[in-house]
């Protein structure tokens, strides 16, 4: 039989060569922040504020997201390879950090990390209600995901806004392809190799882009014990004139 | 028939991370498995078959999660189980040639001889050696309503990459369907570990409720109308089922809860620290003393001597207590529905295997709540989570605070400074085993089966480094060694199969050895892992 010690491992090391910063949440206020930044990463943002002397690493926490992100607190930092608990003050918010490069006259992101929500921590002051069926729900954020039902679907063109010249007659048009059904609860089903994740009552909807030509899509069902199987393959032309 | 007035939802969750090392001969970690067989899943097994039997109205949730069902199905695991039985019961036997002039002690030798041999019977004759099977029956049967869990049972509030989040969540319900020939309807977060970022997973999953502790439920905003006796909404369309404060502590609490009674039986007092060691040694998984199993002693008091343990008075003891924890909801219902226009629920979590295993009457205590909650009373009754919803489905929209049902009720223990070095670990080979899964690879082409299997592996090698349960042990301080070298090896195993991938050099030989070794989940497919392609798949729904 072989034996773990028969085969070399590679050393387990801290330092993976590559740039990353994460937070995580402890509790209501403490958070865990760490981070690696790869010589090149950081040679490079030397480049961008030009050598100052000055210049000097920050880990930044914003609160919020988006346009309403705000800075509160900056905490400098040395090493390239680190970690550190910080304190904030504010529970139940939404943050991300930062670690920038900050020069006379520059300052340079070099990396923003995942985003966090802290504990709320204490009852909330907020009594307004709001009563919803599950279901209902389920639906709605199905389709705020970008998803659609096979019963009540609605295409969005996938197509950026652009502005078009005032005096011009343009026209850009593009296809997609839903492709939708159903199989008995539990059974598996793989579209184009891959199985995919399909609703409680077994139905399932994907949404392709459809390029010219044609497109194969080979689909298979698989009962939970895999002794059934089924396959049939939808062929789709896409021409355009 | 009185109509109750409202419900009480037991939940067991039952969990023993991954632990199987075909290259030993006995591992002191593999015994957990075998001790929580003998003492809590037999026993609750029988329990459910004696409901059945007896038509005793039962409805109680379980959680098993895929590592401890994976194990249940491991025939090596199995036939270990088997010979630990028969030592078990050698040691017994000579248990009770020694204590046969010691009439305090007698009794409960003979007890934990017909244990092991009823055991022995059950395992193989009764189950064939496939627990897992046994309760999925009896969740046939309409006995007990089994919900999914993560696949390695990883704590997600402390994973920062999407996918890993994805990964857990969709292996174990993936492993759900294929054990349990149904989709999941609930789903036990490892340590009711939750953060809004688990919602998307949980909803792709078409999972309808989970369990959180108290705070994360009366924490919500808005605040929650019926506190933790009705469930809440988040807009993902997932339930939140808050853990009730009373029915907890009377249970968990070291203090004030049922298991520290004097009568009941004194687990740390074991023949395994008592006796000379020549005698009792050779039933050892490990050169230092431990424990065996065999118990003579009840909890008794502080600082007065150890009684003999008296199996009659700690049976009468768990009717007592059975009684006490009924009444107690029975109060607790009448008040509260005065409040409420809906029967409230109390949900009462807790890890299945202080049910037997570190209580050791847990399971007596268990069967008498169920017989009287049918047979005397008609305020509460017993129901799951999931019957709740599809009676009660227009609930309150909140959004669910981030917790834990850890010490603290947030992630402390599981981030601290004796366990934050593995996230570091975590984290990358997460990230990059999420651009391994970008890899395009065809099973079916000659030449590309060796790294589709290095691929699977790799993805495996991850989710056995992100259990719960090795922070937890690190924060416990018990077997720490055991713990840190478990995340270490599965992360220099991820390690050297994605040097080995990438450079296409896979070494077919270290792949067989990690495939029997580390052969949890094996029809995992390491696409569990990539990102969507906007381009080829715009959204699954």
């Amino acid at each position: 039989m072989n034996c773990l010690t028969q085969f070399q491992l590679p050393p387990f090391v801290n330092k993976y060569e590559r740039s990353y910063l994460v937070c995580l949440v402890k509790n209501i206020n403490w958070i865990y922040v760490f981070w690696e930044i790869t010589t090149e990463k950081i040679e490079d943002a030397w480049r961008q504020v030009d050598y100052d002397p000055n210049a000097h690493k920050i880990l930044r926490v914003l609160k919020g997201e988006g346009s309403k992100q705000q800075i509160i607190s900056e905490t400098p930092i040395e090493s390239n390879l680190g970690s550190r608990y910080l304190y904030l003050s504010e529970s139940g918010q939404r943050y991300q950090m930062e670690l920038v490069l900050v020069g006379c006259n520059r300052t340079v992101v070099l990396l923003s990390s995942n985003f966090i929500v802290t504990p709320f921590g204490t009852f909330s002051g907020e009594e307004d209600e709001q009563w919803a069926s599950i279901d209902q729900l389920y639906e709605s954020y199905s389709r705020q995901l970008g998803g659609t039902s096979p019963l009540r679907w609605n295409i969005s063109s996938p197509l950026a806004w652009q502005n078009f010249q005032p005096q011009q007659l343009e026209l850009i048009v593009d296809a997609e392809l839903i492709l939708y059904g159903r199989i008995t609860p539990g059974a598996t089903v793989y579209v184009q190799g891959e199985a995919i994740p399909t609703r409680r009552d077994g139905s399932f909807t994907l949404k392709y882009s459809l390029p010219e030509g044609c497109s194969i899509f080979p689909v298979k069902a698989k009962s939970f014990d895999g002794s059934l199987t089924k396959t049939t393959v939808p062929v789709i032309t896409r021409e355009t004139y | 028939m009185k109509k109750t007035k409202g419900i009480l939802a037991i939940v067991l969750h039952a969990h023993l991370p991954y632990i199987r090392h075909p290259d030993k001969e006995r591992v002191l970690e593999e015994l957990w498995l075998y001790e929580a067989i003998t003492e809590t899943y037999l026993p609750l097994l029988s329990m459910f078959e004696r409901f059945d039997q007896e038509n005793v109205p039962c409805r109680i949730t379980m959680s098993i999660t895929p590592t401890l069902g994976s194990m249940f199905l491991d025939p090596l695991l199995q036939a270990r189980y088997v010979g630990h039985l028969q030592m078990m019961l050698d040691l017994s036997s000579k248990e009770l040639e020694r204590t046969r002039n010691q009439p305090e002690f007698h009794s409960t030798a003979l007890m934990y001889r017909n244990m092991f041999k009823t055991s022995l019977a059950l395992f193989e004759k009764k189950y064939k050696r496939n627990l897992l099977r046994a309760f999925a029956e009896f969740q046939n049967k309409g006995l007990i309503e089994i919900i999914a869990s993560c696949a390695t049972h990883g704590y997600l509030p402390l994973m920062d990459q999407e996918k890993a989040i994805d990964a857990q969540v969709s292996v174990g319900a993936a492993w759900y369907r294929k054990h349990f020939h149904r989709n999941p309807e609930g789903f036990w977060l490892p340590e009711c570990g939750y953060s809004p970022f688990v919602e998307e997973s949980l909803h792709k999953q078409g999972i309808k409720y989970v369990i959180l502790d108290t705070h994360g439920v009366l924490h919500s905003i808005p605040k929650p109308r019926y506190a933790t006796f009705a469930p809440v909404l988040s807009q993902a369309g997932i339930a939140f089922f808050g853990r009730d404060v009373e029915s907890s502590k009377q249970v968990w609490s070291s203090t004030e809860g049922y298991p520290g009674d004097h009568s009941y039986r004194d687990f740390y007092r074991d023949i395994g620290y008592d006796l000379d060691y020549d005698y009792v040694s050779p039933y050892f998984y490990s050169e230092q003393r431990g424990h065996t199993g065999i118990k003579y002693y009840s909890i008794s008091g502080q600082d007065v001597e150890k009684r003999p343990y008296c199996g009659v008075e700690a049976k009468r003891k768990a009717a007592e207590h059975a009684g006490n924890f009924m009444f107690n909801r029975q109060k607790q219902v009448e008040y509260i529905s005065q409040f409420m226009d809906r029967e409230p629920i109390i949900i009462a979590p807790y890890d299945a295997e202080l049910f037997g295993h570190w209580w050791f009457e847990g399971p007596q205590w268990l069967e008498f709540l169920v017989r009287k909650i049918a047979f005397d009373q008609t305020t509460i009754k017993l129901g799951t989570p999931g019957e709740y919803l599809k009676r009660y489905p227009v609930n309150q929209v909140v959004s669910p605070s981030p917790s834990s049902w850890g010490n603290n009720g947030y992630s402390e223990v599981w981030l601290d400074d004796c366990n934050d070095w593995i996230y570091r670990h975590l984290s990358r080979i997460a990230a990059d085993m999420s651009e391994l899964a970008t890899i395009q690879i065809s099973p079916e082409i000659e030449g590309q089966q060796l790294i589709f299997r290095a691929l699977n592996q790799a993805a495996r090698e991850v989710l056995l480094a992100q259990s719960s349960d090795w922070a937890f042990i690190m924060k416990a301080d018990t077997f720490v060694g055991y713990a840190s070298e478990r995340t270490k090896t599965h992360v220099q195993h991820f390690r050297r199969l994605q040097h080995e991938i990438l450079t296409n050099s896979v070494d077919e030989n270290y792949l067989s050895y990690l495939e029997n070794r580390n052969n949890i989940f094996p029809d995992l497919d390491y696409r569990v892992f990539r990102q969507h392609k906007a381009e080829t798949i715009a959204h699954i729904i």
